[in-house]
């Protein structure tokens, strides 16, 4: 068994509503709550879920790019938010992220040897120049051959897919440990997709990574990751590996999600899903399960209180009275 | 293994760009060259004979009144026997000089204030926004008059200051427009996962994007800058001892001057206009090269 | 009957960086009845087609060669006039962010009905029942119509657009990209709405879309373009049991299955191609990993190989 790298707590997010004349907040949205994670080292873990459903929120949390409303986060045992300040440079070494638009992630006016080197730079106190052995072995782990043909454009000269690959070598430059991606390759042509994953695979052997892999499209989730948490309204919903949610999926909205995949087989002729459009207001707290408004299943429980989490053979958990 | 160099594409290459492919932008540029050039002869034209053609205190030992333009006067004297032409040409280094000067002090205090405002955000932004606000509220022109016959001081440098430091707020507000959108641009969340201090988000990541636009609210404070100094000078609260373009039409209507001697009223109101045009249009040739810019180049 | 078709269409835009072929002598024929998808990435001239066909390209555009024939006329011939009768009444259009297409200040279903009372000479009355049945067809309560535009979600947004493109009883629709930005639930009443619409109406429909998936459910014939030329075309079976062009079966390489077996795919080599590269053979040479000596000089042509089976590849001509 794998050591757990990043572990959460009852993690919680609301993000205040401004309400009022003097814009006090009064209430919020609550976009995560009560997160419980474990992410073995080693493993790419998939967060999956349509918008609303927070797992964006989870990664800027995991990098500390925003601050949870209660719980916690834990770096190899370490609370990622009780840091001193010298602390916290050294949890940014540990930490990277992938972002999913490579047309805003790298600065404009800055050419991509500026971009790639400048994790080092702030981390190891190093000046602008001199880093170029390092950052040409860091792109061309990233696939951009030559790495020198590459050094001192900008990126408005590069297609999406080298973009991304810029912003892969830049994450990668100080080896960090864990990296968060969010939807790296959804605003990327299909053609290059493939690659970029297949690179991302290549590179968590070759570096010894553990991933977050964000992502809304399941086929992804499933081509990459080892094991799936899904997430709906700010809620882990079912948990498990990959094969075991995807073949057997017990949460009603994973089922759902796993129908309304368009599959690309003309012989085969696909059930539409037609879920009802109620929603539950998410500036509740979750009273009862957040599904309620659109399962099928339902039960007088489901409304009276949240479901907790079933063990369905410890490599599968669901949070459903239904089950 | 040859390393290629780096290209250019910093600030020049766009100013360059956005100047050179607008007919408008070209003519601005051309119109500013001309005037340089004359407030560079200045000294020259002086030193042909400072008695003559000092624009204060030069004056034609031949004539007493306003005269036509001659030979030696080409834009003829004024009432006192001075020579227009060198009065006009030292009013070029005068616009110059305060063009310039308030341009880059409310330029230099509005982005400054900007940047720190929209990105710090929170009691700072408040604070700071209501300082603009008051400065905003104040208008300059009655400020500048009051300040002037308050310390019957009518220096040049006493109008240069006082115009830089209340003709930032506007740029202030659009750079912090700017930099609150730039903040939460995802190049500069990955800075700050890498662990960048703010100070360096600030200057190394937004400062350079919104450069760009802080040039171009340049060209318009030296507009303004101009105009309003010789509206002073017009309205006769310039430096006199100073012949700006506006305390030449000052002298050409106090001394009941106006359309009576065209040689005389004429150049410096059309030097006035055209520099103030000049610098407007090389700010709206980059509009359209900037524009684009800031949210994709 | 062919209620559209194109004929060796170009058409190229004049940019900064040179000229860019952004359709390239392209030819395709919908047959009333018909769902025909073309399917490829950003920049292969997709949506360039949709615009073209209803005359609405950005003034650095020009088409230079061949023939849109809506109904037997050519559509390119005809004034701006003429061409405003045609769009939306003949020939609708439903595009990614038509959803901000709605005016905030009225009500959802006011719109439709100024639209039908506008368009189709209906009374106050006739327009609204024919709203309700609209409405429903495409899925929507016929209650909230009397919301505005920001009360509704993105999905119903795009569903009352679908209602609005369906008002005049266009003869074809041109949808581009109707559900790239939505999530899969919401697509999934979208493509529900579709379906509806082409069985209750016999609709004939372009789909344009970078998602084989939704096509291959939408549509029953696709057409695959790269760098602006259609490089294959038939009908959805036939491609998608032997796709021929080395581009079309890559893109088969390049989707990942939610069901079956989990394998790894390759997907396809290099990059994207630049759209102001005027090579004279076929576009997609640089990342073919079965050409021959002649794709690299020589363009192929767009050739029937099958029946109802076109392709422009020397590779596929040579193996048939």
């Amino acid at each position: 068994m794998s050591d757990v790298i990043v572990k959460t707590t009852n993690l919680t997010k609301i993000f205040p509503v401004k309400k009022g004349i003097f814009r006090g907040s009064k209430g919020g949205i609550y976009a995560v709550h009560d997160v419980n994670l474990e992410i073995p080292e080693g493993k790419i873990f998939g967060l999956v879920g349509e918008s609303g459903s927070g797992k964006t929120t989870i990664g800027n949390l995991l990098v500390r790019l925003i601050e949870p409303t209660r719980g916690r986060i834990q770096l190899n045992g370490q609370d990622i938010f009780d840091l001193k300040k010298s602390e916290e440079i050294h949890f940014r070494r540990k930490v990277q992220m992938i972002f999913q638009d490579p047309y805003e992630s790298l600065n404009p006016r800055l050419t991509v040897y500026e971009t790639v080197a400048e994790p080092l730079i702030i981390q190891e106190k190093r000046s602008v120049h001199g880093n170029e052995k390092d950052v040409l072995y860091a792109l061309e782990s990233a696939g951009l051959t030559p790495p020198q043909d590459f050094l001192y454009r900008y990126p408005h000269e590069l297609s999406g897919g080298q973009r991304q690959r810029v912003a892969i070598a830049r994450a990668l430059i100080i080896r960090p440990r864990f990296v968060v991606a969010d939807e790296p390759v959804s605003m990327l042509d299909v053609s290059i997709r493939i690659s970029v994953l297949n690179l991302m695979l290549g590179l968590k052997d070759k570096f010894g990574l553990t991933y977050l892999f964000i992502t809304h499209d399941l086929s992804i989730a499933r081509y990459m990751c080892d094991w799936l948490i899904v997430m709906y309204q700010g809620k882990i919903v079912e948990s498990g590996s990959t094969e075991e949610v995807i073949q057997h999926p017990l949460h009603p909205y994973t089922s759902a999600l796993i129908s309304a995949v368009p599959i690309p087989d003309p012989t085969i002729k696909r059930r539409r899903v037609e879920l009802s459009e109620a929603m539950e207001d998410t500036r509740k707290p979750p009273l009862r399960c957040r599904f309620y408004p659109k399962c099928e299943r339902k039960s007088p429980m489901c409304e009276q209180e949240y479901p907790g989490f079933q063990d369905k053979g410890h490599t599968h958990f669901v949070a459903c009275h239904g089950v | 293994m040859r390393i290629p160099t780096k290209r250019k594409f910093g600030l020049a290459h766009l100013l360059f760009k956005g100047i050179s492919q607008e007919a408008l932008g070209k003519i601005g540029i051309a119109i500013i060259i001309i005037f340089g050039v004359m407030a560079l002869v200045s000294p020259f034209v002086i030193n042909i004979d400072p008695d003559v053609y000092d624009p204060l205190i030069g004056v034609d030992p031949l004539i007493f009144s306003s005269q036509g333009p001659t030979l030696t006067h080409p834009l003829g004297t004024d009432h006192l026997g001075r020579d227009v032409f060198s009065q006009l040409l030292k009013g070029s280094q005068i616009a110059f000089l305060v063009g310039i000067t308030v341009g880059l002090m409310a330029t230099l205090i509005g982005t400054a204030i900007g940047l720190i405002s929209g990105y710090f955000r929170g009691v700072t932004d408040s604070l700071l926004m209501r300082v603009t606000d008051i400065i905003l509220s104040i208008p300059s022109l009655p400020l500048l008059i009051m300040i002037l016959c308050v310390f019957e001081h009518r220096g040049i440098w006493v109008i240069v200051m006082v115009l830089g430091l209340t003709g930032w707020p506007i740029t202030a507000r659009v750079i912090r427009s700017q930099t609150l959108s730039l903040r939460e641009r995802p190049f500069v969340k990955s800075a700050r996962v890498s662990g960048a201090s703010d100070w360096r988000i600030i200057l190394i990541h937004i400062a350079p994007n919104v450069l760009p636009l802080t040039f171009l609210y340049m060209t318009i404070g030296v507009t303004y800058a101009i105009l309003t100094e010789a509206g002073l000078g017009f309205l006769g609260f310039s430096d006199p001892t100073i012949s700006s373009w506006g305390m030449m039409l000052q002298w050409c209507f106090s001394t009941g001057h106006t359309f009576k001697a065209l040689y005389w009223m004429i150049p410096p109101g059309l030097s006035i206009s055209l520099l103030a045009l000049s610098f407007y249009l090389v700010g709206y040739s980059l509009e359209k090269e900037i524009n684009p810019r800031l949210r994709e180049p | 009957m062919v209620v559209l078709e194109l004929k060796s269409l170009e058409m190229s835009y004049k940019t900064q960086e040179g000229t860019v072929r952004a359709i390239d002598r392209a030819s395709l024929r919908v047959e009333k009845g018909d769902t025909v998808g073309i399917v490829g990435e950003s920049g292969c001239g997709k949506t360039s087609i949709g615009l073209s066909i209803l005359r609405l390209l950005p003034p650095n555009a020009t088409i230079h060669g061949g023939q849109i024939l809506f109904k037997g006329q050519d559509l390119l011939s005809l004034s701006e006039k003429d061409m405003r009768r045609i769009r939306w009444k003949n020939i609708s259009m439903i595009f990614q962010a038509a959803m901000n297409a709605l005016d905030p200040v009225y009500r959802v279903g006011d719109q439709l009905i100024e639209a039908l009372v506008e368009h189709q000479k209906l009374t106050k009355k006739q327009a609204s029942d024919k709203m309700e049945a609209m409405f429903q067809l495409v899925g929507l309560d016929p209650g909230r119509a009397r919301n505005y535009p920001h009360e509704y979600s993105g999905g119903m947004k795009q569903r009352a657009i679908i209602a609005m493109s369906l008002i005049c009883d266009p003869d074809i629709i041109i949808a581009d990209e109707a559900t790239t930005a939505l999530d899969v639930l919401v697509q999934d009443r979208i493509l529900s709405s579709i379906e509806k619409i082409q069985a209750e109406l016999t609709m004939t429909m372009l789909y344009i879309s970078h998602d084989i998936a939704v096509i291959s459910e939408v549509c029953n014939k696709i057409a695959v373009m790269y760098a602006g030329n259609i490089v294959e075309h038939g009908d959805t079976m036939s491609l998608f049991k032997a796709p021929l062009h080395p581009y079309t079966q890559g893109l088969m390489r390049s989707f990942p299955k939610i069901h079956g077996k989990p394998e790894r795919l390759e997907g396809i080599p290099g990059e994207p191609p630049r759209l102001t590269d005027s090579s004279p053979g076929c576009k997609f040479f640089p990342r073919c990993q079965q050409s021959l000596k002649e794709c690299n000089s020589i363009r192929p042509e767009f050739t029937e190989i099958e029946e109802n089976h076109w392709v422009a590849c020397h590779a596929a001509r040579r193996s048939l």
